[in-house]
């Protein structure tokens, strides 16, 4: 008798449990439908009061076009701006906690691409909008940002922000359009050291080193995130190392057969730079590009 | 058909010049420089003193090949002693946790971001080191405290501290941004072509396995009698205890500067010792000769594989391990068959 | 020879003793068996003489020997032991596996000398495995190995000799071959013998000393004609026994239990 009710009981406890996990109720509201970069097609809901953003770019741009307000929850890596950094936290780049997320009770949840298939998977599955931003090129991030203005109803601030965003990038591109091709400054930028890895033509940050006029020495490689052989890079004798690795000049001029290298030997080692703004495809990548710029062709001195 | 003193005698010195030509292919051959223009700056820089970029090349090339020579002859002479030490001959020298600890030492250095630390040796370098060191005292003292330093309290306790420090690994890796992942992944791949390689390094490693490897000579018979179980062992007068703990210090040592130096390549220390003594039977003191040639040969092999492909032919540069597992194991099984098991 | 002084053995400090205040005392060209039922703590007296395993209380003494830490291989110049299971897993060849007995004497560093070669060549004559010694002793049959593992221990020139049942899973062919050598050698160049049995025939028929241990002490220790007895076997033994005796050769003959009715 007691066992009977022993399994009864727990039948019924796994039924309670199951259904607690179902969605929500929502009230019903008026949406937008939104094709996102990953061909996704989402309804959100115009004018989002409550959102939370996964991807530090989508942080940066929601605050760019004023909708920061609406923000109620960031990642840890998110700290720009730094009104950014007081927002609630629901987790790091790749492991977003879903119970947080649903506490927050956002009305649309904008997410990146890169490593964060299963986040917007789970998303999904809890019925939350979910929108994948993942701009392959500077140009992308133009579209990104006047999306976000759209969907988030401050189209005037996303004009704004490309206003400011077209007009550092049109500078660049005039001066760029002056340099002849063969005085085109040859470049490697080191994302790793142990193991040396570098960007070839697929990846956001070689768009944006075109962008700068320069020619990417990596263009060829087989990944957009690649290692290269320490051989290679003497061999291609770059103008300009750009180190995003966490090495110094120092460290690089000590390298065996690396002193020989014109970027070397002229000192033309950069780091010590906000990172950030070469790998974040958001509102900042048109400083990423002056930076580059001025690496390439003007007087960037390491700090 | 027997082993004679003759062909344990010609194996080694076969052993020795593949080695050989292995350095030598591996110094003309790279996607820097072709076999002609490699030959042309050696000789520009003996006769004219020439140091342009290639001859910069040259010399990046001779380190990297001799961090192979080094970490290959290690491999396979770890592999050697601890095969009897452990009276297993499918242990490795990463059996007691050490290439674990090292990738937990690596992952904290990489996500940390600390950069170079003292002479020259990076913070992934001093901390694998470091973290290799740990991982296996820990597994030493556990097995201790079990009583007896018997060969099954060792293996478990390898394995357990082994896989303790690689949850910790991936507890660091989850934690980490995507770019830090995918070095500490790459990393634990195992990878000769590191750009900050130096003869500090080079030099410091070889004198230390170096003198691993004097010790495991000067004490290959004491390995032979090892192989005859704890007991046996003693009743011919070896001191077992202090022969283990001697034997687990210089191969914790020379295991955890080459993971530090070129992280945790594989097969070479559990292949090599295992190929060879078909060939030059058990006796230790020609299986570590044999051994240690085969284990330069493997390795060498396998980066110059490693160079060729991502050079030449513009493939993703695949980690080491993987070719020596390319050239090792057809080989392995081969000799397996040969003389049924 | 060999002696113990009212040795008590216990694997944990303070459990149950395997031996408790055993005395006996082994003389130079001796050749004494032991034997007893299972469990009486034969294995761990030898392995007690060897100083494999350290007494509890009392001491084990091998004459000519201080028996302490350093002279481990001292002892072992002096003591080789016979195990009842090698476990050799590599294949050493006959002669190689012959050589390693010569460790005690060469240590890690010394030279192969003459003496180690005449010592090898007489171990693996005395125990007829000569033709076999480029023969991998994992290949060897159950005789030809156990007589390989006899010719590491006489390599090492003992002169005590302890064997752990060495034929317990021989036929009576090997059994015998064996024992002759071993009988060959305490009888030509008194060589001193003690060896674990559990073939009370066996015993019977190779050796003068008898000592039976029950219960961790010794029950009889004496020559053949006073432990033979039927009493003193059936009493250690627990199993009624009788003796025959044919010529010189005694034996002793475990009787049946018989089915009435």
């Amino acid at each position: 008798m007691m066992k009977t009710v022993k399994t009864f009981a727990l039948i019924c406890a796994v039924f309670i449990f199951g259904c607690a996990g179902s969605p929500p109720e929502r009230a019903a509201v008026e949406t937008v439908t939104v094709t996102d970069d990953l061909g996704r097609v989402v309804d959100v809901p115009e004018h989002p009061g409550r959102i939370v953003s996964t991807s530090p770019e989508a942080t940066e741009m929601l605050f760019a076009v004023g909708a920061g307000g609406n923000v109620v929850g960031v990642t840890t890596w998110c700290n720009y701006p730094p009104e950014a950094r007081e927002l609630p936290k629901v987790g790091d780049f790749s492991n977003v906690d879903m119970e947080k997320v649903a506490a927050l009770e956002p009305d649309l949840v904008i997410a990146t691409g890169h490593e964060q298939g299963r986040v917007v998977e789970n998303l999904e599955r809890l019925g939350f909008p979910v929108v994948v931003f993942l701009a392959p090129d500077v140009n992308g991030v133009r579209e990104n940002i006047g999306a976000v203005g759209e969907i988030t109803g401050h189209e005037e601030g996303a004009a704004e922000t490309l206003a400011d965003f077209d007009g550092r990038l049109a500078v660049v591109d005039a001066a760029v359009a002056e340099i002849a091709d063969n005085d085109r400054v040859s470049v490697f930028i080191e994302i790793s050291t142990e193991p040396l890895m570098t960007v070839s033509g697929g990846s956001f940050v070689a768009d944006m080193i075109k962008r700068a006029g320069g020619v990417n020495i990596g263009e060829g490689l087989p990944r957009a995130y690649s290692r290269i052989d320490p051989e290679e890079v003497v061999r291609r004798n770059p103008d300009v190392i750009v180190l995003a690795s966490g090495a110094t000049p120092d460290d690089v001029s000590a390298r065996v057969g690396w002193s020989g290298i014109t970027a070397v030997r002229v000192g033309r080692v950069y780091a010590g730079f906000d990172e950030d703004l070469l790998f974040r495809a958001g509102p900042r990548a048109a400083e990423g590009v002056e930076l580059l710029y001025e690496m390439f062709y003007g007087d960037y001195e390491n700090p | 058909m027997a082993i004679t003193k003759t062909r344990k005698i010609a194996a080694i010195i076969l052993a020795c010049a593949a080695a050989l030509s292995a350095v030598v292919a591996s110094t003309l051959v790279g996607p820097g420089l072709s076999p002609g223009e490699t030959a042309g700056a050696v000789v520009g820089r003996l006769f004219d003193g020439e140091v342009g970029l290639p001859w910069g090349i040259v010399l990046f090339r001779v380190l990297r090949v001799a961090a192979a020579v080094v970490v290959g002859v290690a491999l396979a002479s770890v592999g050697c002693s601890l095969q009897a030490l452990l009276r297993n001959p499918l242990a490795d020298p990463y059996i007691l946790g050490i290439s674990s600890g090292a990738g937990f030492g690596a992952a904290l250095a990489t996500v940390f971001g600390l950069g170079t630390s003292v002479l020259g040796l990076s913070a992934v370098n001093v901390m694998a080191f470091a973290g290799g060191l740990i991982a296996i005292s820990l597994a030493f003292v556990v097995a201790r405290g079990t009583g007896i330093l018997s060969v099954h309290a060792l293996l478990l306790s390898g394995v357990m501290v082994g896989a303790f420090f690689t949850s910790l690994v991936i507890l660091v890796m989850s934690l980490a941004p995507a770019r830090d992942q995918h070095s500490v992944f790459l990393w634990l791949m195992g990878d000769l072509g590191s750009p900050d390689i130096s003869f500090f390094k080079v030099g410091g490693t070889a004198i230390l396995v170096a003198a691993g490897l004097i010790f495991f000579f000067l004490t290959s018979r004491a390995l032979d009698v090892m192989t005859l179980g704890d007991e046996a062992a003693y009743h011919l007068g070896l001191s077992v205890e202090r022969m283990k703990v001697a034997h687990l210090v210089a191969a914790s040592l020379v295991t955890a500067a080459v993971v530090a130096l070129a992280g945790p390549i594989g097969f070479v220390g559990l292949v090599v010792p295992h190929a060879m003594r078909r060939v030059v039977g058990p006796g230790h003191g020609a299986l570590l000769a044999a051994s240690a040639a085969g284990g330069a040969f493997l390795l060498v092999a396998g980066d110059t594989l490693v160079r060729v492909t991502s050079g030449y032919f513009n493939l993703p540069v695949v980690p080491v391990g993987v070719f020596t597992a390319f050239i090792g194991a057809p080989y392995f099984l081969a000799i397996m068959r040969r003389k049924a098991l | 020879m060999l002696e113990f002084d009212d040795v008590s053995f216990a694997w944990v400090p303070g459990g149950t003793p395997v031996l408790s205040d055993l005395s006996l005392t082994i003389r130079s060209g001796e050749m004494a068996a032991v034997l007893g039922p299972n469990g009486a703590g034969k294995s761990t007296l030898l392995r007690l003489a060897s100083g494999f395993l350290k007494p509890s209380s009392g001491g084990v003494y091998i004459t000519g020997t201080s028996d302490g830490r350093a002279g481990r291989r001292e002892i072992a110049r002096r003591v080789a032991m016979v195990p009842q299971y090698s476990s050799i897993y590599l294949p050493y060849t006959v002669e190689e596996l012959a050589r390693l007995g010569r460790f005690p004497w060469r240590g890690l560093l010394g030279r192969w000398s003459g003496d180690d070669e005449r010592a090898v060549s007489r171990a693996l004559e005395v125990t007829g495995v000569s033709e076999l010694t480029d023969r991998p002793v994992t290949e060897l049959s159950g005789g030809e190995f156990q007589r390989a593992v006899i010719a590491k221990a006489l390599a090492q020139e003992p002169e005590l000799l302890l064997l752990d049942e060495p034929t317990a899973h021989l036929d009576i062919a090997y059994q015998m071959q064996i024992f002759e050598i071993i009988a060959g050698l305490n009888r030509d160049e008194g060589l001193t013998v003690l060896a674990v049995l559990h073939d009370i025939n066996l015993a019977a028929a190779f050796f003068d000393r008898i000592v039976l241990i029950k219960e961790g002490n010794i029950y009889v220790d004496g020559s053949q004609a006073e432990a033979f007895t039927p009493e003193n076997v059936s009493s250690a033994f627990d199993w009624p026994v009788k003796t025959v005796t044919n010529g010189e050769r005694r034996i002793i003959i475990p009787e049946r239990r018989r089915s009435d009715g």
